[in-house]
């Protein structure tokens, strides 16, 4: 992934030329302070949640039932930031086999790559959610763990206010990090005492040219992009009370080399040149 | 004699439909049932279970205390039983069978055992018809009859069988008993008068047995990987829990608490405990060697656990979820993604590190790839559309062709090549899409498949 990260920074020096090039200098440098301020407020706005030997329980939830996928990649993500942070300490991936059927199960090559110890790591398939919330658990209390996913199919009636709670006491106990990727339910049904909960969706990609006969080529970031808001953070979590907008969708990116995240910076196209005859098409292409 | 003859004979002649296979299984559930007077027991089809009781028997009370005590239980099954012990197990089956001796002590001299055997008549020999047919025609009646004759013309006559068989019974020779289950080198039991029927007093019980199995491990320097708690309930029922560790394991409160973990498992989907369990034994069935491990001089690290940490939390989780659920990946030396990775329980080991690898691979993986219709500009060109459980995605940006052939050393590989793509669709979702077979040269109408998601 090494090669990866050096172009996707490449790209994006070259993103940033063209759009000095395409823009005029006021444009220019306005476009240069959003960005900083993208920059600031991007990924690390997460990070008191890495805090060291810190357990807590979050969830995750997808925007639309096929995002679920996408979903569990951020979770995966957070797990992997949570394990740098006490560098040491296992990393379990609970699936429901109903979800296993769905999306599929997690792949040991993909994992490798996106940077999972997997003498480190166990899957755990359950049959029903409430035995993926025992495991989840289990794991939790464990020393040895740290940072559990639980893909479930979630109802109010099997979590609720007291099994969240049973969970966020494990996470306490066990310094690990709770991650839910919940699947087949609305975030809005749901009463738990979570400390985060964020909803994600994939980024809609950039429309192919139709004149193309084929088409562009594929970022290697391209799984680890989200759309995502934090619709309920615990008062002090990650700021003061009303610092987030729970209606606000912010582009995430999650770098598997420096296991941090980042803001995904917008994708535009830039605009064409109005003095010169074209752009490099080969920077369209990229872009 | 046909049906229509018994009727006529006894017209309140009850009729039931012959079951060798219901008969075999039962016989195999009596003979694990036997288990709880010796590990050592095998089903004897048609009618019979053997057991080789040597070193067992004082425990009940002597030998003929214990042929009492199998007769008065299996009569209190509902079962007419004939039991007896012999010096080998082909005299103790003729005695069950035609005498009405039971129990021939096993220092009994020779010329005693062909007494006791030139009584029996020839069908104790068990032969097939010809030869059975050939000695009644000869006029031998009793194995008296045959003793006292010399031994080659009678084998020559007979077949070599005959006197096998005829050495078998008295002890001369000795056919091995083949128990249905390997007698385990490490057993713990109690036994109760009445039958245990509360959980708590069933768990109290386990623990207890791993109390005492743990100094036999200990002594013999091993521990313990696999283990099979049984219990016998009053009515014959036998029941078995089994659970795995992923290290040799020692430790009587770890492995109570995973017996205990897998019995609650058990007990959700419902123990029958009906009128109570009288034996329970643990065995170790699997063990390995583990050495000491010193103790208490200085504080460990922090993280120096982990891996016992890990071992352990797996442990009570295959315990409760069963062990195929709780996987380990290791990498496999294959070309194909769906055999690169192997999904192997947690109780049989952690895996090996995973080799650095160049090419992009999917998060998740489907077991086995679900076809779509795919669109492409050219047969073998990247796909521009693509349907996929029903919905129909546009592709607005690709990775590929990665070109993944079938192991073709091995004789004529029944699998053509596949063509992979990492596919992004407008709505942003990423797939892992495959073409099989070359167009043109494999197949003229290569399918596709989604293999994976991101």
């Amino acid at each position: 992934m090494s090669q990866g990260g050096v172009s996707e920074r490449l790209l994006f020096l070259r993103r940033r030329i063209a759009a000095i090039e395409a823009r005029g200098g006021a444009a220019a440098r306005e476009s240069l302070q959003d960005r900083r301020r993208c920059e600031e407020d991007g990924g690390d706005f997460l990070d008191p949640l890495f805090a060291a030997g810190r357990g807590s329980l979050s969830e995750i939830f997808p925007a639309r039932p096929p995002d679920a996928p996408g979903a569990a990649a951020f979770a995966l993500a957070m797990a992997l930031k949570a394990r740098a942070a006490r560098a040491s300490g296992a990393l379990v991936f609970i699936v429901e086999e109903m979800s296993a059927r769905e999306f599929g199960l997690p792949y040991g090559r993909g994992l490798a790559a996106a940077g999972v110890d997997l003498s480190r790591f166990a899957l755990v398939r359950v049959r029903r959610p409430r035995e993926g919330l025992w495991a989840m658990e289990e794991v939790l209390k464990s020393p040895a763990c740290a940072a559990v996913v639980a893909e479930i199919f979630l109802e109010p009636r099997i979590y609720d206010l007291a099994a969240s709670r049973r969970l966020l006491l494990a996470a306490r106990r066990g310094g690990a990090l709770g991650l839910l990727a919940a699947q087949g339910a609305e975030a809005a049904r749901f009463s738990s005492a979570a400390e985060l909960r964020v909803e994600t969706a994939a980024r809609p990609a950039a429309p192919a040219p139709p004149a193309l006969a084929t088409r562009p080529p594929l970022s290697p970031l391209a799984p680890f992009l989200w759309r995502l808001r934090v619709l309920k953070a615990r008062a002090g979590l990650l700021g003061a009370l009303g610092a987030f907008d729970p209606a606000q969708w912010r582009d995430i990116a999650f770098d598997p080399d420096r296991v941090a995240f980042r803001h995904a910076f917008p994708e535009r196209l830039p605009a064409e040149a109005p003095d010169r005859p074209s752009a490099a098409p080969t920077s369209r292409l990229r872009a | 004699m046909a049906v229509a003859d018994a009727r006529a004979r006894c017209p309140a002649l009850a009729l039931a439909e012959a079951d060798p296979k219901a008969d075999a299984a039962l016989v195999e559930g009596l003979a694990d049932w036997s288990r709880r007077f010796t590990p050592l027991a095998a089903p004897d089809p048609p009618d019979g279970v053997l057991l080789d009781v040597t070193g067992a028997a004082h425990l009940f009370g002597g030998e003929a205390a214990l042929l009492d005590d199998i007769e008065n239980r299996l009569r209190r099954l509902g079962f007419s039983a004939r039991a007896a012990i012999a010096p080998g197990p082909a005299l103790a089956r003729a005695l069950a069978r035609f005498s009405n001796m039971r129990n021939v002590a096993s220092e009994t001299g020779q010329e005693a055992l062909d007494r006791l055997v030139a009584a029996f008549p020839i069908e104790a020999l068990e032969l097939e018809g010809d030869a059975l047919a050939g000695m009644r025609r000869a006029g031998l009646r009793r194995l008296g009859d045959l003793l006292e004759r010399p031994r080659g013309p009678l084998a020559a006559r007979f077949g070599k069988e005959a006197m096998t068989r005829l050495d078998a019974l008295t002890c001369r020779i000795r056919d091995p008993i083949a128990p249905r289950f390997e007698a385990p080198a490490f057993i713990a039991e109690r036994r109760f008068p009445d039958g245990l029927t509360r959980q708590a007093d069933l768990e109290t019980t386990l623990k207890r047995l791993s109390a005492d199995l743990c100094p036999m491990l200990e002594r013999a320097g091993v521990g313990a990987r696999r283990l099979e708690a049984v219990f016998y309930r009053v009515d014959g029922a036998v029941k078995r829990i089994a659970v795995g560790t992923n290290r040799p394991l020692r430790n009587p409160d770890r492995l109570a608490a995973l017996l205990i973990e897998r019995l609650s498992a058990v007990a959700e989907e419902g123990l029958d405990t009906g009128y109570g369990f009288d034996v329970l034994r643990l065995s170790a069935t699997e063990v390995e060697s583990a050495g000491d491990t010193q103790t208490n001089l200085a504080p460990p690290p922090r993280g120096a656990h982990d891996d016992a940490d890990l071992g352990d939390l797996l442990d009570r989780l295959g315990a409760r979820l069963g062990l195929r659920r709780v996987l380990r990946l290791h990498s496999e030396a294959a070309h194909l993604p769906e055999f690169a990775v192997a999904a192997i329980p947690a109780a049989f080991g952690p895996p090996t590190a995973f080799p650095a690898q160049e090419a992009m691979r999917p998060l998740r993986l489907f077991e086995r790839p679900e076809p779509i219709e795919a669109i492409a500009l050219f047969p073998d060109g990247p796909p521009l559309k693509f349907r996929w459980r029903r919905v129909l995605r546009e592709i607005v940006a690709f990775e590929g062709p990665e070109r993944i052939a079938p192991p073709w050393w091995g004789d004529a590989p029944a699998e053509f090549t596949r063509d992979y793509f990492h596919v992004q669709d407008k709505e942003g979702q990423l797939f892992w899409l495959f073409r099989e077979g070359l167009y043109g040269r494999e197949t003229d109408r290569p399918h596709w498949f989604v293999h994976g998601l991101s």
